[in-house]
């Protein structure tokens, strides 16, 4: 009997316009954690005082990394669609590793795409992490799913994706952030357990209740510059005038290009924010700053 | 949305004289850009009419081929 390799363990999501499944493109590791919920149920009637727990409820948890980042906007859209999907795991083949098996242990439930986090960081390929969380029972795959493969392969650099920050909550932002280095884009679902008398067997079935989504970017600090004025980017001193008025300000999160990196490109997200925290670090190194942007309402997909 | 599935892209394509890419887009609800350059990429996003409300993804390079890419996805104003 040959080993699994974690390779060909894949997490799939159904399209529901190509009627198929779908890999999680360039996926690098996926974890699937089975949750069965306990509760004592030893009394005073049981000799002995070890714990008897028996399963309450269950539930099913999945995180998946990857390497593509070309689906980001669509992510930030399924993820604030408040519906879930369908998703199974299986192994796949080891010939193009996207064709699923229908193996024993393949399952098929539904999911919320409940957080997400993509990464855009300097000279470095851009990484995302998703992960669902299930509402209602997990099946045995009663047929071999029928798979559409995809075509991968792109990597993003993440210093071609960008924070451009306003002043103010009106104007759309045209300044990057100077000196840039890091930059996350995470959004969260709140789920709530709607299960109730009604509901048949154990499986806990949940609802979508709060979306919540921010912004963490990171910096350089420039030495006695003034840079919103020099280079027409956002620097450290007018992040600190933002923090201090305690205003949202727009935002966008958009694809450079040019000079400098600050031509504004096709745009990913965009939105109001607040500043929630900063924090500049001194080393004996050099000095950075990290901004931690919280959402303020709905962000827009694209423009 | 069943109406324009009932057209073929290239149909599309000559009534609208429009790129078959944003045929595509507007037939299937997503399209992948694909140029040489970042510059192409960003006269393709802009030839996109304006009332298409699209999300883009981030734009990639394939380490083998050198060519850029790009996600189009339609989606919902806010």
């Amino acid at each position: 009997m040959a080993t699994l390799k974690g390779k060909n363990f894949r997490i799939l999501t159904y399209d529901t316009t190509a009627s198929k499944y779908k890999v999680v493109g360039m996926a690098t590791s996926c974890t699937v954690t089975h949750q069965s919920n306990t509760e004592n149920a030893n009394h005073k009637d049981i000799v002995g005082i070890a714990q008897l727990p028996t399963v309450v409820s269950q539930s099913c948890n999945i995180s998946v990394e990857s390497l593509s980042v070309a689906d980001v906007g669509a992510m930030l859209t399924a993820i604030k669609s408040l519906t879930p999907f369908t998703l199974i795991w299986d192994e796949t083949s080891t010939t193009d590793n996207q064709t699923a098996l229908g193996a024993t242990f393949a399952r098929r439930g539904q999911f919320f795409l409940n957080d997400c986090t993509f990464q855009f960081d300097n000279r470095t390929n851009s990484t995302k992490s998703l992960q669902f969380s299930s509402t209602g029972a997990i099946e045995v795959l009663d047929t071999t799913p029928t798979v559409e493969t995809i075509t991968t392969g792109a990597f993003t650099k993440g210093e071609n994706v960008r924070l451009f920050l306003g002043s103010d909550n009106t104007a759309t932002p045209s300044r990057v952030v100077a000196g840039a280095r890091t930059l996350s884009i995470h959004c969260s679902l709140t789920l709530e357990d709607a299960t109730s008398k009604d509901t048949d067997g154990n499986w806990i079935v949940q609802e979508a209740t709060e979306l919540a989504w921010d912004i963490s970017s990171g910096a350089l600090v420039r030495s006695g510059d003034n840079i919103t004025s020099s280079v027409q980017a956002q620097g450290l001193a007018e992040i600190e005038a933002i923090k201090e008025a305690g205003n949202p300000v727009k935002c966008l999160v958009a694809n450079t290009s040019g000079a400098n990196n600050r031509t504004l490109g096709a745009i990913i997200l965009s939105g109001s924010v607040i500043v929630s925290q900063l924090t500049i670090n001194g080393p004996l190194g050099t000095a950075d700053y990290t901004t931690q942007l919280n959402g303020y309402g709905p962000y827009t997909v694209g423009a | 949305m069943n109406k324009t599935k009932e057209k073929t892209i290239d149909e599309q394509n000559q009534e609208q004289n429009q790129p078959a890419y944003v045929a595509e887009l507007l037939l299937n609800g997503t399209v992948t850009l694909t140029a040489n350059t970042r510059e192409e990429l960003a006269e393709m996003v802009d030839n996109i009419p304006a009332e298409c409300h699209y999300g883009a993804g981030a734009v990639g390079r394939h380490p083998e081929t050198g060519l850029y890419s790009l996600r189009i996805d339609l989606t919902t104003k806010d």
